[in-house]
């Protein structure tokens, strides 16, 4: 990711009497401990600001402070297309729309630095071996970071996939893993109805080193395109070994590591399956793909997250709904939080606010009814939601607000629509 | 007239170079995974599907986790900050053999993907440049000494795979390697013995 965010730029004025020389040029660089000669790189985003990086002809890389730059040769630029398509008979159309993130980068192979993928053409660049899969129609749609993300790209998001799923059979898309789970929860709610499988897909190691996963999860994520699965699913590593990828329910998914290939699980749930080589295996209960697609695509934002903590201020939960439609707090244990927010929340509920009770324990499911302050909280309309994610009843509180009237919303908001909620949570965990 | 020239590899007791296991030999197991290696454009340029294919099939790697590897053995987290120590010792090194120190020292990859590294590149460090060393015979030049990671050890080849263990991956190495300025195997011992 690093790599990612740096901005090539030197600020240093490069003195090159010749011509301008760019990052990728053959230069010839005078210091004051002798000649340098090598490609001109991209700046690194932690060097000094004085400081050029050349790539010797031995193939290291070393910072210098450059008297003089020459240039010996210009790089060769690549042509960039803006759509990818392929086409081969009796194979399925997968559409892959592109948002962003360590997925969708690729390596520059002069300067070895990772940029974001800016065309088609970058992103099946890191595996060929798709278009042996599926026709594959790949287009960028934004370019962000996945701490960008927010709800009005998951609009646009979920209306491009619409009209993709008009003449494809299933659509990828390559996501930061940060927030994934967000964009999944999101899309989830928001298809009521799906004609193909939504693939969401990630990479924790990013696609210029061997070792990526970027890689087997795109061409497993572009396998389970091609299924019937009607629903919204992640696509990522099982274990730290490049053995196999599991399918979870965009609902149900949670990213638990901040740097292991397997940081994705499924909480409080099974994954839907999972893709072992070319074989895609569903465990059980999936819903199949329909006819034809229906979309909910409004959202209402005014919704907080809110996670309680021993000595959280009154004037702070205060500020913190202050102007919103609903919250989803994120209580301790089976749903708590102190007994001083209660006349807050209970006011804040009068007003015709909707407020949702999940637990920071993540896993396990909510109970407002075994201690007095969770009855308490029951009793002013606090709704419990299970086993329901807490990012995910907030995405979901959003759509909700944004799609029906009050007395429909604390109806739907514990009832499970999309997979979100079970009856029930296993032994083994 | 005999030409000679050596690469000198020594191993540093500090920490490992990119994170805090200790940098030792380990006979105990564990846990397994199993990973494949992929050349990536910097290695093939226009990826050719054919070329490709071979690659993969020699390209599968069980790791043996020891009780001095983390994350950062297994490739599962990023690299932390170089060892302070063993960067010092490479310094110290660098000035007693009259090398140029460069202005900023950039750890790079050297890409590797016969497994030995989990990443598949080797990171390593360009310290110093045009260093020498006087002896009876006269002087031999020192065109660069570096800081890299050791490589896993090499445990078995077997049907499907190479079996690596993750013990010795990462350990810091100062790299110094000589001119071919060498006439005779006596400065050569020379040479060996005093670096």
């Amino acid at each position: 990711m690093d790599t990612l965010r740096s901005k090539h730029i030197y600020k240093v004025k490069i003195l090159s009497p010749n011509m301008e020389v760019e990052p990728g040029d053959l230069v010839e660089v005078k210091t004051k401990k002798g000649t340098f000669r090598g490609i001109l790189m991209p700046k690194h985003e932690f060097s000094d600001e004085n400081i050029i990086v050349l790539k010797l002809d031995n193939g290291y890389n070393i910072g210098l402070i450059p008297e003089e730059i020459k240039c010996i040769k210009k790089g060769i630029r690549r042509k960039k297309k803006s759509l990818y398509k392929f086409e081969k008979k009796d194979l399925p159309q997968i559409s892959i729309i592109s948002t962003g993130g360590t997925i969708a980068s690729y390596i520059d192979y002069k300067t070895g630095a990772v940029h974001p993928a800016l065309t088609a053409e970058d992103l099946i660049f890191s595996a060929p071996e798709i278009e042996e899969e599926a026709n594959i129609k790949a287009f960028v749609l934004f370019n962000i970071l996945s701490e960008d993300m927010n709800p009005l790209y998951w609009i646009q998001l979920a209306r491009k996939i619409k009209d993709e799923l008009k003449e494809s059979h299933g659509v990828v898309i390559p996501h930061g893993t940060d927030t994934m789970s967000y964009t999944s929860a999101a899309l989830s709610f928001m298809f009521s109805k799906l004609s193909g499988p939504v693939i969401l897909v990630g990479a924790q190691r990013s696609s210029d080193r061997p070792s990526s996963d970027a890689y087997m999860n795109l061409i497993s994520a572009v396998r389970v395109a091609k299924s019937d699965l009607g629903e919204v699913a992640v696509v990522m590593h099982a274990t730290t070994s490049d053995d196999h990828c599991f399918i979870h329910r965009g609902t149900r998914v949670r990213k638990m590591h901040t740097s292991r290939r397997d940081a994705f699980k499924s909480v409080n749930s099974q994954p839907l399956g999972e893709v072992r080589g070319n074989k895609v295996i569903f465990y059980e209960g999936y819903r199949k793909v329909e006819e034809d697609v229906e979309l909910y695509d409004k959202l209402d934002e005014k919704v907080s997250l809110i996670y309680y903590y021993p000595g959280m201020s009154g004037e702070l939960m205060t500020r913190m709904l202050e102007g919103m439609d609903g919250a989803i707090i994120m209580g301790t244990g089976l749903g708590h939080i102190s007994n001083e927010m209660i006349p807050l929340l209970k006011d804040f509920i009068r007003d015709g606010g909707v407020v949702g009770m999940s637990s920071q324990c993540i896993h396990g499911r909510v109970n407002l009814n075994v201690y007095s302050t969770g009855r308490k909280l029951k009793k002013i309309g606090v709704i419990p939601l299970e086993d329901m994610l807490p990012e995910v009843a907030y995405v979901k509180l959003m759509w909700l607000l944004g799609n029906f009237e009050r007395d429909e919303v604390i109806k739907l908001l514990p009832q499970n629509l999309r997979g979100e909620i079970s009856a029930r949570r296993m032994i083994i965990w | 007239m005999v030409k000679c020239g050596l690469e000198i590899h020594q191993q540093l007791a500090t920490k490992k170079l990119f994170c805090e296991c200790n940098s030792e030999l380990s006979e105990e197991i564990l846990y397994k995974f199993e990973r494949v290696l992929r050349p990536t454009q910097s290695e093939l340029g226009e990826i050719d599907r054919a070329a490709l294919e071979e690659s993969l099939k020699k390209r599968r790697f069980i790791y043996e986790v020891t009780p001095n590897s983390c994350l950062v053995e297994a490739d599962e987290e990023p690299p932390h900050e170089l060892n302070r120590e063993a960067l010092e010792i490479a310094l110290k090194i660098a000035l007693m053999l009259h090398a140029k120190i460069v202005d900023e020292i950039h750890v790079m990859r050297k890409i590797v993907i016969d497994g030995s590294n989990t990443s598949g590149f080797q990171r390593t460090a360009l310290i110093a440049v045009d260093g020498y060393i006087d002896t009876f015979f006269g002087r031999v030049r020192i065109p660069t000494i570096c800081l890299e990671e050791e490589a896993a050890r090499k445990i078995e080849e077997k049907d499907g795979g190479v079996v690596y263990r993750l013990d010795r991956l990462g350990i810091p190495l100062v790299e110094i390697s000589t001119s071919p300025d060498m006439k005779n195997g006596e400065q050569v011992k020379e040479v060996a013995e005093r670096i």
